[in-house]
């Protein structure tokens, strides 16, 4: 079961009808959604986590996209202590931080908690495609990409670090 | 597991089939060519074999079709196999005054059995969907790539027994339901829960097939609105480029919607190949990252050195500055002290989300730029497809076309395709809503359900058990149709290739039917020849990875085929069947028949109608002098 919203994002580009441009994957809606999550800032409530979020399709990732890992576990890291305004110089909450969430066994650079949070974050990300785009979605690959950045230039523009219920 | 056809005959039935043999046991060959002239049954005979293999009932309306003009009271069609080494006849007897058949089937070792009552293990091999494939007509053919029927999935499972994997689900719900049934120990007050779980279990199960049904049926309606939309514009650029002499505008629309999707492909694939890396997408994320990294660096993470080292200085006789350690309490400081250092682990640790950091940090983002780029080409393309639109309009209509019709046409399919799509959208979607509107959600609702009822008829632990078989089986069934399919389409394709020379035609995809792809398919527009050959291709892969070795019987083999086609369709067939069996006319001759002449394991029979009633004569001279005034010429590819 995928997340929620995810369903959202990847019916509107699975029914695009130009399919020769289609090269979006499963793993690229989860991905879009995440960065989008993790670059707001948001993640939704660990509370809401069992409701909303029914897979672990972070617990690993596609082979061509291994080279990804090390960039959203650095992200994840950098969005939690903005989040949790810890103070630079706090070392110990700042290790606490990175022990939690990685490591450097796994493939994703991630531990379950990180996985876990990622999902949250990935959630967040789809609530805000579908609260921007609602119904509408795109037909062709091409239109998302290019509302999907814009969206996304809004985001990293504001520095909006509240917690979406 | 092997079966051949040693000899059929009819008795007593309509036309030609009043008194009608073939043999070919004598002896058995790997091929058969039978020349059968039209009217000589050969359409009853392929109904009968089918219905002989497979025990299939027959109607009151199909007994009736059977019964001669004037004749006897009772008919008879008799099919004579090997099964391996056991000697079969199934006769099915037709009663013409209660309008009935019934089958007998005589063993031999066995003995003589009511019923259609085939030894294990072909009596659950032989069914109606098998034998249509090996007793093979071209109606199959064009429905393998029908998308509106799941012929090709069908044959798929059809031979390789899928079923059997959702049969077992089913008996692991009967083992369960037995269960239930037993458990006599519930109280009456128990007893009301459970019938009230039941209920609510059989209201859901019931919404859940009706969801299933109406994603089947609007699935196959999204299939024929697209089919029909495409057809719809193909018509209207026919019409534009049929009335070239009009509007010079529509020319230039043309050369500019190309251009616009050149340009558009280019500016996609820029930033395609940008997305993947997250840190691409924007420059503030390599900002955050670098902020970041400058964040741990001020935390100086991790120490100048690793904690594990200052424990192996505090057990050394002196410092690393030459001083002798050789008080206590300098020791301890070491040891109190190495926790502001980090572990081995740590110390990884920190340093890979640091690499990380630092290089997320200076990767190079996307350049605004490449973003407006690709705004601009979609834009422009929109644009460019509206003035292509706007200048065949004005062409159709300038010729005197009704493209006001066709346009209102197009919109009316457009607007039920979108409503098509909304309706699956729903039945698809696994969040929001209500479990009454989509099937993920109703699956939910209906294993919750299942899981109340099973607690409260205490069959709680075995519910859990067939759960878990019953996802194991979804996953078995799910991977091999996947295997399958992958395998026998690259089987196809390989075949297709050597046998199609004129156009590349290849398999897109198997689901449901045989998706096609080369030029032709654009329109629909395979020809009658081509799809028999796409099935042949696909027939005989599929045959090929079966353990069963079945005969393949096929009237006019290579009619609408071309000459060419014919000859790689000639080498083809009888590699991958055991027993092959062709109803031939005098027309197949030119590239099909006569490559068979070649070879000496073929047995060759000609029939032809007397007043007395349907002759046979075996060999080859009588077959090759043999020309029926009714037999067509070769009419090459029609399509």
């Amino acid at each position: 079961m995928p997340i929620r919203g995810e369903t959202y994002a990847s019916s509107k580009l699975a029914r695009q009808t130009d399919a020769s441009k289609y090269i979006v994957t499963d793993f690229d809606i989860y991905y879009a959604g995440a960065v989008l999550g993790l670059c707001a800032r948001q993640r939704i409530p660990v509370e809401n986590y069992d409701a909303e979020i029914n897979r672990e399709l972070t617990r690993t990732y596609p082979k061509d996209r291994l080279e990804i890992a090390d960039t959203i576990a650095g992200m994840l890291v950098e969005a939690e202590l903005t989040r949790q305004s810890i103070d630079p110089g706090n070392a110990k909450l700042i290790l606490a931080t990175i022990e939690e969430y990685l490591s450097s066994a796994s493939q994703t650079r991630l531990t379950t908690a990180g996985h876990k949070l990622l999902d949250r974050y990935a959630a967040a990300g789809f609530r805000l495609l579908e609260e921007r785009f609602g119904d509408d979605g795109f037909r062709y690959e091409e239109e998302f990409f290019v509302a999907y950045l814009g969206l996304l230039d809004e985001i990293c523009s504001s520095n909006n670090t509240e917690d979406r219920r | 597991m092997d079966i051949k056809i040693k000899a059929w005959k009819a008795e007593g039935l309509r036309g030609a089939m009043q008194d009608f043999q073939i043999d070919l046991s004598d002896p058995l060959r790997p091929i058969a060519l039978i020349q059968m002239p039209t009217g000589t049954g050969k359409t009853t005979t392929m109904t009968l074999l089918r219905k002989a293999f497979s025990g299939d009932p027959f109607s009151r309306d199909e007994v009736e079709e059977l019964r001669a003009e004037i004749g006897p009271e009772e008919g008879l069609f008799e099919l004579e196999l090997g099964l391996d080494q056991t000697n079969c006849k199934i006769k099915i007897t037709f009663d013409f005054v209660d309008l009935s058949a019934r089958y007998n089937t005589v063993l031999t070792p066995g003995g003589n059995r009511q019923g259609h009552a085939l030894p294990r293990p072909y009596d659950r091999l032989l069914d109606k969907n098998l034998a249509r494939l090996f007793v093979f007509d071209g109606e199959l053919a064009a429905e393998l790539r029908d998308r509106h029927l799941t012929s090709a999935d069908e044959a798929i499972d059809s031979l390789y027994r899928l079923s059997v994997l959702s049969g077992l689900k089913a008996d692991a719900d009967t083992v369960l339901e037995t269960q239930r049934k037993q458990n006599k120990h519930i109280t009456g007050q128990q007893s009301n829960t459970v019938q009230r779980r039941k209920d609510a279990l059989i209201e859901a199960e019931d919404r859940l097939q009706e969801l299933v049904e109406e994603r089947r049926v609007t699935s196959l309606s999204e299939a024929s609105l697209a089919e029909e939309l495409n057809t719809l514009q193909a018509t209207i650029n026919d019409l534009a480029e049929k009335n070239s002499k009009i509007d010079d505008a529509y020319e230039v629309a043309k050369g500019d919607v190309a251009t616009a999707a050149a340009r558009l492909d280019a500016a996609h694939a820029q930033v395609s190949s940008y997305f993947p890396r997250p840190q691409a997408l924007h420059p503030a994320i390599g900002v955050r990252l670098a902020h970041c990294y400058d964040q741990i660096e001020a935390a100086k993470l991790p120490g100048p050195s690793s904690k594990v080292w200052f424990d192996w200085l505090s057990k050394q006789p002196e410092c690393v500055c030459g001083r002798p350690l050789t008080d206590q309490r300098h020791r301890e400081t070491i040891l109190e002290n190495k926790d502001q250092y980090l572990g081995d682990e740590q110390h990884g640790l920190v340093n890979q989300i640091k690499g990380a950091l630092k290089q997320g940090a200076v990767a190079t983002a996307m350049a605004t730029e490449t973003i407006e780029a690709l705004d601009e080409a979609t834009s422009e393309h929109q644009h460019a497809k509206q003035q292509l639109r706007a200048a065949q309009d004005r062409r159709i209509k300038a010729a005197g076309g009704n493209i006001d019709t066709l346009r209102s046409q197009e919109k009316k399919i457009e607007n039920d395709l979108n409503d098509a799509q909304k309706i699956l959208a729903t039945l698809d979607a696994s969040d929001g809503g209500s479990w009454k509107d989509s099937i993920p959600l109703c699956q939910k609702e209906v294993d919750s359900r299942k899981e109340a009822l099973n607690e409260a008829s205490d069959t709680f632990k075995t519910y859990q058990k067939v759960k878990f078989l019953q996802a194991i089986l979804d996953e078995v069934a799910a991977k091999t149709v996947e295997k399958v399919r992958t395998t026998i389409q690259d089987r196809t394709n390989e075949k297709l290739a050597g046998v199609i020379h004129a156009e590349r035609l290849t398999i897109d995809r198997i689901d449901r039917a045989l998706q096609l792809s080369g030029s032709s398919r654009v329109r629909g527009e395979v020809s009658v020849g081509q799809s028999l050959a796409v099935a042949y291709a696909f027939l005989t892969s599929l045959f090929e990875h079966a353990s069963y070795r079945l005969p393949f019987i096929v009237d006019s083999p290579a009619g609408p085929i071309d000459v060419e086609t014919r000859k790689s369709v000639s080498k083809l067939l009888p590699q991958m069947f055991p027993q092959l069996i062709m109803f031939v006319q005098s027309g197949e001759r030119e590239g099909f028949v006569e490559a068979f002449y070649e070879r000496n394991d073929v047995q060759y029979l000609t029939c032809w109608r007397e007043p007395s009633g349907i002759r046979t004569e075996c060999g080859r001279e009588a077959f090759e002098a043999f020309h029926s005034d009714d037999d067509a010429k070769p009419k090459g590819d029609a399509t």
